[in-house]
């Protein structure tokens, strides 16, 4: 009979910019230009994906560190979160007989939906403007996106996820 | 009045949000999810979760998107400090050293990074530096973060080397990064707030961050010194932090002269932050018919504000409509200078 081999996640190194917050950690992803929010489960479960421990160990350490009965279904449900958030290197094959808990079941064992581990993707405030008053138009020059001397057809916006101004068609 | 109210609600918010412990929430949640809009949409949002996080107010549903404000400012801050060291470094290897002014300068009087967002990246450089610290950064992705200016316009009536020469150093990733000193820092803040209309309340509180953060050692001669008409602005911003944000100035000499407003000024920039921003099509557009023509003229009427600053107007309890008149003529003498040249991108391009 064919065994599977361990599954030991790795976690991505590259391209990712990663602040800690008090209760959560955020990751940006340079080559995606993406931003996640990571709960303390997640980021627990991410942080020692290091590709030498396997998902039963990091359900051991989710118990200790972050003192919830989590078990392997725990791990595998961050562990597939991490993967839709290209957050680990490769793709750690579920395995076949392992049954998959829902999250119905999962808040059941914990105790509470508080702990079960969240990877949330970060969209960008509609802010008019972190805060250009200026902008570029078409013409290359900067100056307030009110005055901004956009061709007919086209009017001043903010554009690109960097709130940048721009002349955009109407 | 609508619009007073709302922005009287704005600042019942975002006072105190910039200390590192807010004061207590003590303020009804009235109309809460259009503050919270209004607060996103002006970039307060990451301060305005500062202020309301661990109260009640944490639980309304609307508060979610205050934290998530925050959280994508704390991390935008991370990505935009890399590339701020990276633009400083490339200006470094041709010998340019500028300052780095607003968003992230200011920044460093705020607790974290995440109450504070900026967007793009302001540099300062002496004005025969400049040609080359635009070639310098002429490749760098994304180009249109970063805005070169030729020294600070805001900061005109003082020289410029004295800005340059009292720079305090701060760490930026890998980098050493030269920004403003606080005196200057101050003076610059409150003459942007001012002439840009004082329609973001983040504006003011970094106003008021700045007059708190400020200790012995701030020289507030140097910082009043300059045009009269500036420092007049300087007093009436940090009057307007006081009056709407609860900014302490007690420590400060302005006591007495930031607590007689013009009676106009808290009026208009409450009616400012209750406003909702349109941005307007370009005017250009609007000339094919004089209905339009009259309502764009109508969304770009000046407030008193920044007709007072750019008409370079004393802040008393004169009428403002003066100073707006002329704002006005200047600014559509100027449109038609523009439209007169062909070839000009505000050239009404006709109907197909």
């Amino acid at each position: 009979m064919k065994t599977e081999p361990p599954a030991l996640p790795l976690r991505r190194e590259t391209d990712l910019i990663v602040r800690p917050l008090s209760d959560e950690t955020l990751v940006y992803d340079l080559a995606r230009d993406t931003a996640h929010c990571l709960n303390a489960t997640a980021a627990a479960v991410w942080c020692r994906c290091d590709g030498r421990t396997g998902v039963s160990e990091l359900a051991a350490a989710l118990r200790l560190e972050c003192r919830i009965t989590a078990d392997e279904d725990v791990v595998w449900l961050a562990l597939r979160q991490l993967q839709k958030a290209r957050l680990l290197q490769a793709r750690v094959p579920h395995p076949a007989v392992a049954h998959r808990s829902s999250r119905r079941d999962l808040i059941r064992k914990l105790g509470t939906a508080a702990a079960l581990p969240i990877v949330m993707t970060i969209l960008a405030p509609t802010a008019r403007a972190q805060a250009s008053d200026q902008c570029t138009g078409m013409d290359g020059v900067q100056r307030p996106c009110s005055e901004n001397p956009c061709p007919a057809g086209f009017m001043c916006m903010q554009v690109g996820p960097d709130m940048a101004c721009g002349c955009v068609a109407n | 009045m609508k619009h007073e109210e709302q922005g009287r609600r704005l600042a019942a918010v975002l006072s105190g949000s910039w200390r590192t412990v807010p004061p207590r929430v003590d303020f009804e949640a009235a109309d809460w999810g259009a503050t919270v809009e209004r607060l996103v949409e002006t970039g307060a949002g990451g301060l305005g979760w500062w202020r309301v996080r661990g109260s009640g107010l944490e639980q309304l549903p609307a508060t979610v998107t205050l934290r998530d404000a925050y959280r994508f400012h704390s991390i935008h801050a991370a990505v935009r400090e890399r590339q701020i060291a990276q633009v400083l470094d490339r200006c470094r290897a041709i010998g340019v050293r500028p300052l780095v002014a607003k968003g992230w300068a200011v920044s460093r009087f705020y607790p974290e990074p995440g109450v504070r967002p900026y967007g793009d990246i302001d540099l300062f450089v002496r004005p025969e530096e400049h040609a080359a610290a635009v070639r310098a950064v002429a490749d760098f992705e994304p180009r249109h973060l970063i805005d070169l200016h030729r020294g600070c316009a805001d900061l005109a009536d003082r020289p410029l080397d004295a800005l340059f020469e009292r720079a305090d150093i701060r760490s930026c990733g890998t980098v050493q990064a030269r920004v403003a000193g606080a005196e200057d820092e101050l003076r610059h803040v409150c003459v942007h707030f001012l002439r840009h209309g004082a329609w973001r309340p983040l504006w003011l509180s970094d106003v008021a961050a700045i007059v708190e953060s400020a200790g012995e050692r701030f020289d507030w001669d140097y910082c009043l010194r300059g045009s009269r008409q500036r420092t007049q602005a300087v007093v009436c911003a940090i009057g307007l932090a006081r009056q709407l944000l609860g900014a302490r100035i007690e420590h400060t000499p302005l006591v007495a002269h930031a607590r007689r407003l013009p009676h106009w000024l808290v009026p208009s920039v409450l009616s400012q932050w209750g406003r909702r921003h349109e941005l307007n099509p370009a005017f250009a557009t609007a000339l094919r018919s004089p209905a339009r023509a009259v309502a764009a003229l109508w969304r770009r009427w000046p407030n008193p504000v920044e007709s007072t600053m750019s008409r370079r107007g004393p802040f008393n309890d004169a009428p403002r409509l003066p100073f707006q008149l002329a704002d006005c003529v200047v600014r559509l003498g100027d449109f038609l200078f523009r439209l007169a040249r062909p070839g000009s991108p505000s050239w009404p391009q006709p109907d197909r």
